[in-house]
C-alpha cells in the first residue's frame, strides 16, 4: 500500500477493507504546532463541522445527516507530537444496504467538502453565533476537565511536563486563548491552513468512491496553496531535580501520575522496543505493575504506563489509597529497577508481545481505528499494522532492559484529599 | 444438537442458537473473513438481584454489590487467575458486572479454541476462601472510593435512589464499603450455585469460525454440576408507582453542575419489548436529538454543552428514560423538555423527523454488525431481556407515530427526578 500524490503536499490513501457496511473517508490537514495557533487551529473544525454555506443552519444539516440513514460528518483537533492535525471526516452507509434509492456516499463525500471548503462565512469572517456557540462549548470542555480526575492529572503532569513548549498546550488550546478568538480570526486561520498544511485523504471501505481524489484536487486547485513541511518532533530534556506537584481536593481516591522521558523518537520500527517495554511494564496483566503493584501488595486500585512515540515521554498513572502514595510510588520505581536488572521471564515477554500483536491484528476490524492508526502516522510511505508486527516479534529481553535504562523520572503529579479527611 | 438458524428477511442477516440440554443457551453469528472473535459466557444475574425465595419459603436478603464481588472472584481459579491463563494466547479478556447480568469476555485474533477453554473452564469452577475474600474486600473497596469521586455515576445513582423506594437498581452496583464486608465464601458459593446454574446462562460467540465445530466443542468441553440446584429466582420488592424525591443534589469538585433527570414508568417493574425500545429511541431523538428544535434552543440558551446525552435506560426488570449533561440551570433545562412534550402531547407532532430519526436508526442498526464485539453486545442484552434482535429492525419499518405518541404520557412533573451535582463553593469543604 502507498500513498497517491494528489497534488503537491497532498496525499491520498485507499485501506481496501470488505468487511464494513460503511465507508469511512476522512481529511487530514496537518500543520506545525505552534503555541499561538493550537487554540484558533483546534476551534475550526468544531466550527466548520456544525454547518456549512448549503446548510448554514446546524439542526437543518443534523436533520439532512439522518435522513441519509444516519450518515456522519464531523470534525476534531489533535496533536501528533509537535505537529497539530485537523480532522475531518464523514461515515455512511453503503447504498445497497437501504431500501431507497439515496447515493449516500455520494451525497456523504459532498457535505464533507463543503464543510472543509464552503463554510458559512460574511466579509471574510465567520458568523458570530456559530463561532460563540463553539466557542462556548470548547471553553465549558477544558473547565470540565478537572470533573474526571483521572484525565485531570494526566493533562496537568503533561503541562507541566512540556513548559514553555507548544506541546505542553491542551489539544484545545488555553481557556484565555480560545476566550479571545473572533469570527475573523478563525477566517484568517482557516485560509491559512488550508493553503499551508500538509493534506492526506484516507479512505476505508470497499470501494474508493469515483473521483473522490480529483475532486479534492479541484477545491483545493482555487486556494493558491504553498505547503508547508513538518519537522520532525523534538524531545525534552529531563529535569535535572525530579519536579514534584501535589493538589489537594475533594476526594477520596488519590492520583498518582508520574512522567518519565527519554530522548529518543521517531517511527514505529525504531520505538517497537520501547512500546514492548511499557507493556510489560505496565500494560497487561502480566506487567510488573499489575501484576506487583496492585495485585501483589494492593497499593493502587489501577496502575498503567503509557509510553509517547512522538514526543518520548512515558506515564504511569494510577489511582492510589491515599496513604499509599509514597508506598506506591517507590514499588513504581522498584519495578523499573527490576526491569533494568533484567528480571523478565521469557514467558511475560512473550505474553506481551502475543498480546500486542492480537491488538495489532484486530485493528483491522474496526473503520475508526484503521482511520486512526494510518492519520496518526507522519513518515513518507504508509506502515500497516502487520508490517509493525515485524518490528514487536523482534524485541529481545537485552532490547527491553535498553528501554527500560532509557527513561528518567521527570515530573511526579498528586491529587490527594484535602487535610483532615481520610 | 439442535440448530435453529434465526434469519431476517429485511437486513439479510443471520444466528445460530442452540439450546444445550442443561438450558444454557448458545448463540453463533459467524462473521466470514474478520481478524477477531468475541465471546462472551454470562449469567442473568446482576446487581437488581439482590434478594431470593429460599427453599421454605422466605426471603432472603443479600449483601449489595454481591454479584460485582462474585465476578471479581470467579476470574480466580484454584490453579491461578484467568488473566495468567489468557497471557499464555494472547487474548484481551475482561468482566463486568452491570445491573442485570454478569459476563466474562475474551477477544483474539487466534488460539481461539485455547481461548474458548479457558473461557469455559474459569466460569464453571469457582474457588473461594476466607483468605481470597479477605484480599478483595480492599480491591473492591478501592473501586467503590474511586466510583465515588465520580459526578457521572454520582449524579445517574442519586436520580435512581430519588426515583425508587425499593426497587433494587438504585443499589450502587458495586455496593458499600460495609455492605461488601458482609460477603463470605459461603455467600458467594450459596450465589453461585443458585444463579450461575446453566439454564441461566449464555454463551455468545461472533467471528471467523466454523459453527458445528463450535458447537461441539462446547457440547464436550463445558463442565456440568453432579447436582444441578436448578435457577433460583431472584425477588424483586413492591416499588410504589410515584418517585421518592423529585430533587435530589450533592456536592462535588466539578466545574459546572451537573444533572440528570429521570422520568418513573408506571410499570416500572417490566422489561420494554421491541416496539417499546424502538418508539421510545425515536421518541427521544426526536424530542431532544440534535436535530431537533429543544436541542437548538437549549444550545442557544447556553443551557447545555456537549455532555449533553439522553437514553433509554432499560435492562431485566426496569426501564426509564433520562437526560443528563452539565447546566448552570438544570430546572430550566427540565422545565423546557417538559414543554416540548406538552406541544407533542396537544399534537404539534413533526413527521418528516419522525421519518428522518426512523431512517438514522436504521442505518446506525445495520452498522452493529459490523464488529464481533457489537454483535456479540446486542445478541447479550436480546437474551437477557428476552427479545429478538431481528424483530427490532421490523418494528423500526412498521413503526408509526401513533406508537411513539402513546409513550408521551410517561414526561410528567410529578413522575421527574431532577439529580443536581453542585460544584463546591470555594472555602467550604
Amino acid at each position: 500500500m502507498n500513498y497517491i500524490n494528489i497534488a503537491d503536499g497532498v496525499k491520498g490513501l485507499f485501506i481496501e477493507n470488505h468487511r464494513f457496511s460503511t465507508t469511512h473517508i476522512s481529511v487530514n490537514l496537518y500543520v506545525p504546532l505552534k503555541s499561538e495557533r493550537v487554540a484558533v487551529n483546534a476551534l475550526l473544525p468544531y466550527v466548520l463541522s456544525s454547518c456549512c454555506k448549503d446548510y448554514p443552519d446546524f439542526s437543518a444539516l443534523n436533520l439532512k445527516l439522518s435522513e441519509l440513514y444516519g450518515a456522519e460528518v464531523g470534525g476534531i483537533a489533535d496533536k501528533i507530537g509537535d505537529t497539530q492535525v485537523l480532522k475531518f471526516f464523514s461515515f455512511s452507509v453503503e447504498d445497497e444496504l437501504i431500501p431507497d434509492a439515496v447515493k449516500l456516499t455520494e451525497e456523504a463525500c459532498s457535505l464533507l467538502f463543503s464543510m472543509i471548503f464552503e463554510p458559512s462565512v460574511k466579509n471574510d469572517s465567520f458568523l458570530e453565533a456559530d463561532v460563540e456557540r463553539e466557542r462556548r462549548l470548547t471553553l465549558e470542555k477544558i473547565a470540565g476537565i478537572i470533573n474526571d480526575k483521572r484525565t485531570y492529572a494526566v493533562s496537568k503532569i503533561l503541562a507541566e511536563m512540556y513548559k514553555g513548549e507548544a506541546f505542553g498546550e491542551l489539544k484545545t488550546g488555553s481557556y484565555e486563548a480560545v476566550s479571545k478568538i473572533t469570527g475573523k480570526d478563525l477566517f484568517a486561520a482557516w485560509q491559512d491552513v488550508i493553503k499551508t498544511a500538509q493534506i492526506r485523504i484516507q479512505v476505508v471501505g470497499k470501494k474508493l468512491p469515483a473521483d473522490l481524489f480529483e475532486g479534492l484536487a479541484k477545491k483545493l486547485s482555487g486556494f493558491n496553496r504553498k505547503p508547508t513541511p513538518l519537522s520532525p518532533s523534538v524531545p525534552k530534556a529531563p529535569n535535572k531535580e525530579v519536579c514534584r506537584i501535589e493538589e489537594n481536593m475533594d476526594v477520596s481516591q488519590g492520583k498518582l501520575v508520574m512522567g518519565f522521558c527519554t530522548d529518543l523518537v521517531g517511527n514505529d520500527k525504531d520505538t517497537a522496543f520501547l512500546a514492548v517495554f511499557s507493556d510489560l511494564f505496565g500494560g497487561g496483566p502480566y506487567s510488573k505493575l499489575f501484576k506487583n503493584v496492585r495485585e501483589k501488595y494492593s497499593l493502587c486500585y489501577y496502575c498503567a504506563a503509557r509510553p509517547n512515540r512522538t514526543k518520548g515521554y512515558l506515564l504511569v498513572d494510577s489511582g492510589v489509597e491515599p496513604n499509599n502514595a509514597e508506598r506506591a510510588e517507590k514499588e513504581i520505581l522498584n519495578q523499573l529497577e527490576d526491569i533494568k536488572k533484567g528480571d523478565i521471564s521469557p514467558e511475560d515477554l512473550a505474553a506481551s508481545i502475543r498480546s500486542i500483536k492480537d491488538s495489532l491484528i484486530c485493528l483491522n476490524d474496526s473503520q475508526a481505528s484503521l482511520d486512526a492508526w494510518y492519520s496518526m502516522r507522519l513518515g513518507d510511505t504508509p506502515i500497516s499494522p502487520e508490517e509493525y508486527i515485524s518490528s514487536i516479534e523482534a524485541v529481545t529481553i537485552e532490547d527491553v532492559i535498553k528501554a527500560a535504562k532509557m527513561y528518567t523520572l521527570d515530573t511526579v503529579y498528586k491529587i490527594m484529599p484535602k487535610k483532615g479527611e481520610n | 444438537m439442535n440448530k435453529t438458524v434465526i434469519k431476517s428477511e429485511l437486513i439479510h442477516k443471520e444466528y445460530i442458537l442452540n439450546e444445550h440440554p442443561s438450558g444454557l443457551k448458545i448463540l453463533l453469528y459467524p462473521m466470514k473473513g474478520f481478524s477477531s472473535n468475541y465471546a462472551i459466557f454470562g449469567t442473568k444475574y446482576g446487581s437488581v438481584d439482590n434478594a431470593y425465595l429460599n427453599e421454605k419459603g422466605e426471603t432472603v436478603d443479600l449483601p449489595e454489590g454481591i454479584a460485582h464481588f462474585l465476578e471479581h472472584k470467579l476470574f480466580e481459579s484454584e490453579d491461578g487467575d484467568a488473566f495468567t491463563k489468557y497471557a499464555k494466547t494472547g487474548a484481551y479478556s475482561n468482566a463486568y458486572t452491570s445491573f442485570d447480568r454478569t459476563c466474562y469476555l475474551f477477544s483474539c485474533s487466534n488460539r481461539f479454541y485455547d481461548n474458548l477453554k479457558i473461557l469455559l473452564d474459569f466460569v464453571r469452577s469457582p474457588y473461594f476462601t476466607e483468605a481470597t475474600v479477605n484480599k478483595e474486600q480492599g480491591i473492591i473497596g478501592q473501586e467503590i472510593r474511586m466510583y465515588d469521586d465520580m459526578p457521572n455515576w454520582r449524579v445517574l445513582f442519586n436520580m435512581l435512589e430519588g426515583m425508587f423506594h425499593n426497587h433494587p437498581v438504585r443499589i450502587d452496583i458495586a455496593g458499600t464499603i460495609d455492605s461488601i464486608a458482609k460477603i463470605t465464601h459461603n455467600t458467594l458459593y450459596d450465589c453461585y450455585n443458585r444463579f450461575y446454574d446453566l439454564s441461566n446462562m449464555f454463551i455468545v460467540l461472533a467471528g471467523d469460525f466454523n459453527t458445528d465445530e463450535v458447537l461441539d466443542f462446547i457440547y464436550k468441553n463445558l463442565k456440568l454440576p453432579e447436582n444441578p440446584q436448578g435457577n433460583t429466582k431472584s425477588v424483586m420488592p413492591e416499588e410504589p408507582k410515584e418517585v421518592k424525591e423529585n430533587l435530589v443534589s450533592c456536592n462535588l469538585d466539578v466545574a459546572k453542575p451537573l444533572f440528570c433527570l429521570g422520568f418513573k414508568e408506571d410499570n416500572v417493574a417490566e422489561t420494554p419489548k421491541e416496539m417499546k425500545l424502538v418508539s421510545m429511541e425515536i421518541l427521544l431523538k426526536m424530542l431532544a436529538g440534535s436535530a431537533s428544535d429543544l436541542y437548538r434552543e437549549l444550545l442557544e440558551k447556553s443551557l447545555i454543552n456537549e455532555e449533553f446525552s439522553f437514553e433509554y435506560f432499560n435492562g431485566r426488570s426496569f426501564a426509564l428514560p433520562f437526560f443528563e449533561g452539565e447546566s448552570d440551570n438544570p430546572k430550566e433545562v427540565m422545565n423546557l423538555i417538559l414543554n416540548k412534550t406538552e406541544e407533542y402531547k396537544n399534537g404539534k407532532f413533526d413527521e418528516k423527523l419522525f421519518e428522518a430519526i426512523r431512517r438514522e436508526l436504521y442505518g446506525r442498526g445495520i452498522c452493529r454488525f459490523d464488529t464481533a464485539e457489537s454483535v456479540c453486545s446486542m445478541l447479550t442484552d436480546a437474551t437477557v431481556l428476552g427479545y429478538d434482535i431481528f424483530k427490532y429492525f421490523e418494528c423500526l419499518a412498521k413503526v408509526t407515530p401513533e406508537d411513539v405518541k402513546s409513550l408521551l404520557s410517561i414526561f410528567e412533573r410529578e413522575k421527574a427526578v431532577l439529580s443536581i451535582v453542585n460544584p463546591i463553593k470555594k472555602g467550604e469543604a
